[in-house]
């Protein structure tokens, strides 16, 4: 990897947030997703898996930290570990599923064997090894500096300073409330299907949703719906609150467990969270962000299901769900065209007589800044756009060299 | 039960008509209660409660090809995929259901979407094995259940709004 170079004057180049516009060079090239995998990627927190996934003693998912391979493990007294899915020997990967559950991981190399926890417990043939040439590798795997859990999401961190998760999240906590509350079990689980997206767009976060085309708007522009620039690079759209059309025994189930507070905010929940910078929550689904490249993003979107609602609600979250997303769905599959799209038109950022910019100034100022830090808009305004790349901003410019 | 040239006439034809975009002839073969699904992850999941990649019933089959042929704003379908599809290995058992037949073969789409500025299209490859049921009625042979398991259907997938 070349030394980073990008200065925080190229970055204020970048980002123009006074006119709400970004250089598509942030597209396009090489060097700034080189930046970005350092200066974000590398020390934000990152959603890594949620609990239900590594549920048992032994459970483990494979993931990434940015372009990093990792081993989420569930070890046999219920800890959690963030291991680098890479041998210390020679840097093969130990461990190939996406998922199951295991003690150990082998290296099938040189057979070097780990424990769940990333301790280095055995190798072939040791007695080829002086003392001190196997004391190198005393510290075993590489592992990510900091682990946390918020209601069942959890993060990690490759720095070992930086914000608390708990400070990090901020103002969407509130979300992720409603999000975990929705269970009248208290048990919301990742299950049931995971879909698959190769996106050949940048997008930082995949949160840059292209909501600027004419199916972008139109369904929109009647709606009352609100975006929500939490700070922090999250964001939210959130439907207006209404009267819960949920199946009446759900609606009481979760009255029961939470009261009555609670309960209607997790019901009447109808908003789309943007956690940057590689999650976004929705009360039926999870998408988990990948970068891969400058036009490359690949996004793994899960379902989410409360095991204890009834069956006529179950059946109702996963057939809308399935209606509108994946490769198939109403949705979906026309945003991933249009941003595809976006990333064929950016190609005029390679002839510097041409205007670089992507417009992000709908609604920039008529926007309302509240007395707590969040800004709001119409929905249709690009508030929750802007979001993030004040806060890409910040960190790409807090990372630059002197 | 049918024949298994019959089952092979009738896939072959309705193969030709998806290729041709021929999509309210398509219609005119499904039952009314027909369900048409393309299972994801795995081909063995109970479809209501794992997410399926396509699981609809014959109402929301009309809001599909609504999407692609009339609505204007499906947009991973313009320009539309042209597609050649090949039907093979075709296998027939009896059905539970007097007067059904369950059909299994092997499908092979080829998928390109021409015209483009874009130069860097490809050809799209999908395998996939399917399994029908299809129903006679009053001399007519109709599709009850038509599943479509991809061969990639837990791998990373393009949008893929054509009918399969």
């Amino acid at each position: 990897m070349a030394v980073d170079e990008l200065s925080a004057a190229a970055v204020d180049a970048l980002v123009d947030p006074n006119r709400g516009r970004l250089h598509m060079r942030i597209y396009t090239d090489p060097d700034v997703f080189r930046a970005e995998i350092r200066r974000i990627f590398n020390t934000t927190w990152l959603f890594v898996a949620h609990e239900s996934q590594v549920a048992h003693a032994g459970d483990y998912l494979t993931s990434y930290m940015g372009l990093v391979p990792v081993v989420v493990t569930r070890d046999e007294d219920g800890g959690l570990h963030v291991l680098v899915n890479r041998c210390m020997h020679r840097g093969a990967t130990i461990c190939q599923r996406e998922s199951g559950n295991a003690s150990f991981f082998r290296c099938e190399y040189h057979a070097w064997t780990y424990d769940n926890r990333g301790r280095l417990i055995g190798i072939s043939r040791p007695k080829g090894y002086a003392q001190q040439e196997l004391d190198e590798f005393a510290a075993g795997l590489s592992t990510a500096a900091r682990i946390a859990s918020y209601r069942g999401l959890i993060f990690a961190s490759f720095a070992s300073d930086g914000p608390s998760l708990d400070a990090h999240l901020g103002a969407a906590k509130p979300y992720i409330d409603e999000w975990a509350d929705q269970s009248p079990t208290a048990d919301v689980r990742i299950e049931g299907g995971v879909w698959k997206h190769p996106e050949f767009l940048h997008r930082i976060g995949g949160l840059l949703r292209a909501r600027t085309g004419v199916s972008g708007l139109r369904p929109w522009a009647d709606s009352t719906a609100n975006g929500y620039d939490l700070g922090g690079g999250h964001s939210v759209m959130e439907f207006p609150r209404s009267e819960s059309t949920h199946a009446p025994e759900y609606i009481a189930l979760l009255h029961e467990r939470l009261g009555s507070e609670r309960a209607e905010r997790a019901l009447a929940a109808s908003w789309r969270l943007q956690l940057f910078p590689n999650l976004a929550l929705a009360p039926t689904n999870v998408r988990v962000i990948r970068p891969l490249a400058v036009d490359l993003t690949e996004v793994w979107q899960y379902n989410v299901t409360l095991p204890d609602v009834p069956q006529s609600t179950a059946l109702d979250r996963i057939r809308s769900e399935q209606l509108f997303y994946g490769p198939s769905g109403y949705g979906s599959p026309d945003d991933l065209e249009i941003f595809e799209r976006i990333q064929e038109g950016c190609l005029a950022a390679t002839n510097e007589q041409l205007d670089p910019y992507v417009w992000l100034n709908r609604g920039l100022r008529s926007e309302v800044h509240r007395a707590d830090g969040v800004r709001v808009a119409h929905t249709t305004s690009e508030v929750e756009q802007r979001a993030i790349y004040y806060a890409w901003s910040a960190l790409m410019k807090s990372g630059a060299p002197e | 039960m049918i024949e298994r040239m019959h089952a092979e006439a009738f896939l072959y034809r309705e193969a030709r008509l998806l290729d041709d975009g021929d999509l309210g002839a398509w219609s005119a073969l499904l039952t009314d209660d027909a369900v048409y699904w393309v299972p994801n992850n795995r081909a063995d999941v109970e479809p209501q409660t794992h997410l399926s990649i396509v699981y609809n019933d014959r109402r929301q089959l009309e809001g599909r090809l609504w999407r692609i042929t009339e609505s204007g704003i499906n947009h991973s379908q313009d320009p539309a995929s042209r597609t050649v599809r090949f039907v093979s290995n075709v296998e027939v058992e009896p059905a539970a259901a007097a007067g059904e037949t369950i059909v299994r073969c092997t499908l092979l789409i080829h998928a390109y979407r021409g015209g483009m500025q874009r130069r860097d299209g490809v050809v799209e490859a999908h395998a996939a094995r399917c399994e029908y049921r299809l129903r006679e009625a009053s001399g007519n042979l109709k599709i009850a259940f038509k599943k479509v398991a991809l061969l990639e259907m837990d791998g990373c997938l393009p949008p893929m709004t054509f009918l399969l």
